[in-house]
């Protein structure tokens, strides 16, 4: 027994063997965990762009700024996709515009419920019979378009 | 040449018997596996969200609707033009001239009808015009019809 345990000829192998296990652990750890949080930032993110479908209802071109610019447009949204949408964003002809909310943007628009929202337009003024652009994007990405007329 | 196929023979026996290497083999089998487990867990989901949404996009196609005035221009009726059913979502009111010139309001109480397909809601009472209005419904699924009353 103390001859057993006096002899160390084959503790190198037992602790390689350890530390081989060791790191193929540590390593399947890491990659599980890179693996979960990809596949649920995904899923919850850019992936789910899929599931989103907003319907711009209508716009109303008017409405004058502090200082007299009659350049605010009201878009209403309706969210009839399968998940809440949230709104990051709303563009003129392809131009920003500057949300009037006293939250502004993004904006959370859950399944079945519309969204108002002004937006002061990037034009000094609407012009009366003109076509206008309104897209509308969203935080995972997508984007929904619709030309209205003032 | 039986000598030559006999070293041959033996040489593939000791391929077969030689056990070094194994562990190696069999640990990226695993490991291969492992991850495609998880990529596919990834396709699979999206997948099924794409097939999700193409369902929703037929009953979209499927569902639309035609929008008219009655007589007398007194209420709406919405006619489902799809073989689905459809569910109002919002009834928009846009005065484009008149007094009113620039208002735009909306219903959101239209939302508990449902129309059976082929079928008419029975008329939505409007306010009385005071000008050109347009009148616009939107679906739950997102399809919009519009019509218009010009004085």
């Amino acid at each position: 027994m103390r001859k057993m345990y006096g002899d160390r000829s084959g503790i190198s192998p037992v602790i390689a063997t350890i530390l081989m296990i060791l790191i193929v652990i540590v390593g399947m750890s890491i990659v599980f965990a890179y693996v979960s949080v990809y596949t649920q930032t995904y899923q919850s993110g850019i992936g789910s762009s899929v599931l989103e479908s907003l319907t711009i209802e209508d716009v109303c071109f008017n409405g004058t700024t502090a200082n007299g610019f009659n350049n605010l447009a009201t878009v209403a949204v309706y969210n009839s996709g399968l998940i809440p949408v949230t709104v990051n964003g709303i563009y003129v002809d392809g131009n920003a515009t500057t949300p009037m909310l006293a939250s502004g943007l993004p904006v959370s628009i859950p399944v079945g419920q519309q969204a108002i929202i002004q937006v002061q337009g990037p034009y000094s003024q609407w012009y009366t019979g003109a076509y206008y652009n309104i897209k509308v994007t969203t935080l995972r990405g997508s984007s929904f378009e619709k030309t209205f007329t003032d | 040449m039986r000598r030559h196929l006999l070293i041959e023979g033996e040489k593939t026996l000791r391929i077969f018997r030689n056990k070094k290497g194994t562990a190696e083999v069999i640990g990226t089998i695993m490991a291969i596996v492992i991850l495609m487990f998880f990529f596919t867990n990834v396709y699979l989901w999206h997948d099924t969200a794409s097939k999700q949404m193409d369902e929703m996009y037929v009953d979209k196609m499927n569902t639309l609707i035609n929008v008219s005035l009655t007589a007398g221009n007194s209420s709406l009726v919405v006619t489902n033009i799809g073989g689905s059913d459809v569910q109002l979502a919002m009834l928009w009111i846009d005065i484009e001239s008149g007094p009113n010139q620039g208002s735009h309001y909306y219903y959101s109480s239209v939302n508990t009808i449902v129309i059976a397909a082929g079928l008419s809601c029975p008329p939505i009472p409007l306010p009385p015009q005071t000008g050109k209005t347009v009148y616009t419904v939107v679906t739950t699924l997102g399809n919009v019809a519009s019509c218009s009353y010009n004085p």
